[in-house]
């Protein structure tokens, strides 16, 4: 069969579906498209909780250093996780500015797609280092709060703390290898290998 | 743009829509999800139209670009940006009459098998558009389009020789 055979069918085919294609427009007209749209952004709008949350969290370690200010150790620990918090707080303006300029109409169907591939492997590359951050986190924030709420020294007692920081980074690190192997790592390639089909298409002549 | 304007350029359109939403998904729940992603898409896009491109170019690369990225999603997601149940645009499937020539349901499983962007220059192959406007939809350039329609006429047919 040649394509101007097929080019006929799929012209009637339109034509049958002009006559029998229903709208309901009635569902169309209730349907709130506002809120719609903002369910559409939610990707973008969870990083920009997150930015909020991240300053939060430095604001609290700030005050928490002053309230133990004088504290060497609690200084270092501190600042290593207000450091690791602002990380943070980058990553996730840098993704909801690449969000926000991802626009589906402005842009051929090959501009878009790869843009949109390249914010996935963008993504998907910070989470694999979100998560460290988030572990590091975990362990700078711990002792910090512990001595300002219960004025418990955790590294007062370093036969009890070293130990149960290698545990937690042990865990971490299983876990951290199985995710990064079972999903980021298994997406990431998936993403890069539709780029380089995308790329691949845009480049023949 | 209010809604009235909004619902007639989707009843213009509609068969369109219908058509791209039909050859990304093959599921009809996943349909019915497509279909309702690119009109919040068309909504949320519409009031930024300043006739640069003709509407339908636009339109297709809407349609197009929310096709694609929904088939690229997770296919076990469930969550649906509306609560809608119910299918917008739909074909009464037993609408008698209506009986689906059979060279449009080969055309559909062959579309199922190839690559989402092979998938989108058929369509607009298919829909007789020009070298120009495949070209401006898809963002590649007259001489590629020419180069892959050349290509897509010797596989269609060796595809449907029988």
């Amino acid at each position: 069969m040649e394509i101007n055979e097929l080019k006929d069918a799929w012209a009637q085919y339109d034509k049958k579906l002009s006559k029998v294609l229903k709208l309901n427009e009635e569902l169309l007209r209730s349907v709130n498209l506002e809120k719609s749209t903002f369910a559409l952004k939610k990707p973008m709008i969870l990083e920009l909780l997150n930015m909020v949350i991240q300053f939060c969290v430095i604001n609290v370690i700030i005050a928490l250093l002053i309230q133990l200010s004088g504290e060497t150790q609690y200084f270092i620990t501190g600042l290593i996780g207000s450091l690791m918090c602002a990380v943070s707080f980058v990553f996730s303006a840098v993704k909801a500015s690449r969000f926000y300029d991802l626009l589906y109409y402005d842009l051929s169907v090959m501009h878009f797609q790869k843009k949109m591939t390249n914010l996935r492997i963008l993504i998907l590359r910070l989470r694999k280092i979100e998560y460290l951050i988030a572990v590091i986190i975990g362990i700078t924030l711990l002792p910090l709060i512990v001595k300002a709420k219960a004025g418990v020294d955790l590294f007062g007692d370093l036969t009890v703390f070293i130990p149960a920081v290698f545990c937690v980074v042990g865990l971490g690190l299983i876990f951290g290898v199985i995710l990064n192997l079972k999903v980021y790592d298994k997406s990431i390639k998936d993403a890069e290998s539709f780029l380089n089909m995308i790329e691949k298409f845009g480049n023949e002549e | 743009m209010n809604k009235d304007n909004f619902i007639s350029v989707v009843k213009d359109n509609q068969n369109l829509i219908f058509k791209i939403c039909n050859s990304y998904c093959s599921n009809y729940e996943d349909r019915k999800d497509l279909q309702q992603d690119i009109l919040i898409q068309l909504w949320n896009s519409f009031s930024k139209f300043d006739g640069r491109v003709k509407i339908s170019t636009w339109i297709y690369r809407i349609a197009l670009n929310t096709a694609i990225s929904f088939y690229r999603k997770d296919r076990k997601r469930k969550e649906k940006t509306v609560g809608i149940d119910a299918s917008v645009i739909s074909l009464p499937d037993y609408e008698p009459g209506f009986e689906q020539d059979e060279r449009i349901s080969l055309l559909y499983k062959y579309l199922e098998r190839l690559n989402e962007m092979d998938k989108a220059l058929i369509l607009l192959v298919l829909e007789d558009k020009s070298y120009r406007d495949m070209a401006e939809i898809l963002g590649i350039s007259e001489t590629n389009v020419a180069t892959k329609i050349s290509r897509i006429k010797k596989r269609i047919k060796e595809e449907f020789k029988h």
